[in-house]
């Protein structure tokens, strides 16, 4: 079976782990909890008829990604840039951000993720993507599991011609 | 070159465990000191996801590479529920190359980083919030304003025509032209101006209503705290009853925890409103508040919050109308309220399905009447 790491990364409070739990566990919870280090799961799931193991790693928020440990990128294809949809300020450091991520990977699989859509209206949502950096790729909700299996989907079918 | 023994002895004493691992990934030695290896696989990508995505590269590890350092990883596997730091080197023994991978247990040092970190972002977040819902809400009031400006406009049109028509009667009897009904005209129209301009004193009523609702939406989304259900419920009825003759009656059910973690504003906002439609319908019967366990999809744990009027005092009030006994609230717009209770249930069944929650209102002779929505929770484990 073919394994990928993809990582979830951005600021802190954004939801990378509401989604890893919502993706990995089904489960969801309000409470937040921060992420001090990593937490790593897997969980497979078939991308065009062929099983892939999503080796996700969960790593703590930061407010510039160049705070955190270059070792946690060892070996990883992809990366999820999460940020939320109610805080601006998640947003601050995107373009300078994924050019960081991108001399770090490469050749890696890069999404740009706003959470927290159930937070807010569809007007909203557009608002803050059209004053982005840089294109999201996909809204989604851990509370709601909106967009949330399709996001792997989506970085799992580029992983495989990646 | 130092020796496996030295090696063991060094880390067993640091909280740490030490673990040599051969060039095709499997196990070599261990000195078991946090957890037993000897019934594990021998290859060690398989004791968990975190080796399993990075062993590939561990192995290209060279002996002058500089130790590979993965700091604060929260419970790798089962037998490792605290904070560890993994190190990885390639070392050299008896001829032979090895990964030396040495596991430290800073659970204790970890665990103060995080209720530090914990504190710290939680205050953040929550004054990044409360900026957030301020100028949403700022928003919000400009468009809301101009709405109830353009309603006055529209109501003070209607009145000019109404003066002006009344005007054109006045000279049309001096006239003499009596070829239609103008009394009864001008009576038309009052009632319809009367209408107008109840609608939109009832509108700035519901856009009032909107505002402190979205406000709650937002804040109580972050929100959730430990408090007891029945203080708050029991409070409640203290703070509205006052001088009133009905009688509540609070029933628990026993799978429900005394103390538990949820949108306390959110709850207390509905209950509010709740109960003080609940006064204007009963001033003299018995108001039963039951809190029972209900099955939800969108929550591990929910009760259902039912209140019941009896109707004793029915003669002093109209029959409730179809539309909140039947179905029609629960497939009906907003827009199609009828009574201040319809529209204020109207909100609150709003307020209740956009937090994925369920509502209902039934009544069985028009003048009792039950109304129940759910609320999620979280155990205090």
């Amino acid at each position: 079976m073919i394994s990928k790491k993809v990582i979830l990364t951005g600021s802190f409070g954004v939801g990378k782990t509401s989604l890893f739990n919502k993706f990995v566990y089904s489960k969801f919870s309000d409470k937040y909890l921060t992420t001090i280090g990593v937490k790593v799961n897997k969980k497979v799931i078939k991308v065009g008829g062929e099983e892939m193991s999503i080796l996700l790693w969960d790593i703590a928020g930061e407010v510039s990604q160049d705070k955190v440990p270059v070792s946690y990128f060892l070996g990883a294809s992809g990366i999820i840039y999460v940020f939320d949809l109610t805080r601006a300020v998640t947003t601050k450091n995107m373009k300078e951000d994924i050019e960081y991520l991108r001399r770090l990977l490469p050749n890696g699989v890069i999404k740009i993720v706003g959470n927290k859509s159930d937070l807010v209206g569809q007007d909203i949502i557009e608002k803050v993507i059209a004053e982005l950096a840089l294109p999201c790729d996909l809204v989604t909700s851990a509370k709601t599991g909106e967009n949330v299996e399709e996001l792997f989907t989506i970085i799992g079918e580029e992983l495989l011609v990646a | 070159m130092q020796s496996l023994e030295s090696y063991k002895y060094d880390r067993i004493k640091k909280h740490a465990q030490f673990i040599l691992i051969d060039m095709k990934g499997n196990l070599v030695d261990s000195c078991n000191s946090l957890f037993e290896t000897r019934e594990k696989e021998t290859e060690v990508k398989e004791w968990m996801p975190l080796l399993e995505s990075i062993v590939n590269q561990v192995l290209l590890l060279e002996m002058d590479s500089p130790e590979l350092f993965l700091p604060k990883i929260q419970a790798p596997m089962q037998e490792l529920k605290g904070f560890y730091d993994f190190s990885f080197s390639k070392i050299e023994m008896d001829e032979r190359q090895f990964i030396l991978w040495i596991i430290y247990d800073n659970t204790k040092i970890y665990k103060d980083f995080f209720s530090y970190q914990q504190n710290r972002n939680e205050l953040v977040l929550k004054n990044q919030r409360i900026g957030v819902i301020q100028s949403v809400l700022q928003t919000k009031r400009k468009k809301l304003n101009s709405q109830i400006q353009r309603l006055n406009r529209f109501g003070t049109i209607k009145r000019n025509y109404y003066e002006l028509i009344s005007s054109n009667d006045q000279n049309e009897n001096r006239n003499g032209n009596t070829n239609y009904n103008s009394s009864q005209v001008n009576e038309e129209t009052t009632s319809y101006i009367t209408e107008i301009e109840s609608t939109i004193s009832h509108l700035q009523d519901v856009v009032e209503e909107l505002v402190i609702l979205t406000n709650v939406k937002d804040i109580s989304a972050f929100e959730t705290k430990e408090f007891q259900i029945c203080s708050l419920l029991n409070q409640i009825v203290q703070n509205l009853s006052g001088d009133s003759n009905v009688d509540f009656n609070i029933f628990v059910h026993s799978d429900i925890p005394e103390q538990l973690i949820g949108s306390y504003i959110y709850l207390k906002q509905i209950i509010i409103g709740l109960m003080k439609e609940s006064y204007k319908l009963e001033s003299n019967g018995l108001i039963q508040i039951n809190l029972n366990p209900i099955k939800l999809k969108s929550s591990e744990n929910s009760l259902l919050i039912e209140f019941k009027l009896s109707g004793e005092d029915s003669t002093s009030r109209p029959p409730l109308s179809n539309y909140v006994t039947g179905n029609g609230i629960m497939n009906n717009s907003l827009l199609n309220y009828g009574s201040e209770l319809e529209l204020k249930l109207s909100i609150i069944q709003k307020f209740v399905e956009s937090h994925d929650g369920i509502f209902k209102c039934e009544s069985n002779n028009k003048y009792n009447l039950l109304v129940a929505f759910s609320f999620p929770y979280e155990r205090i484990d």
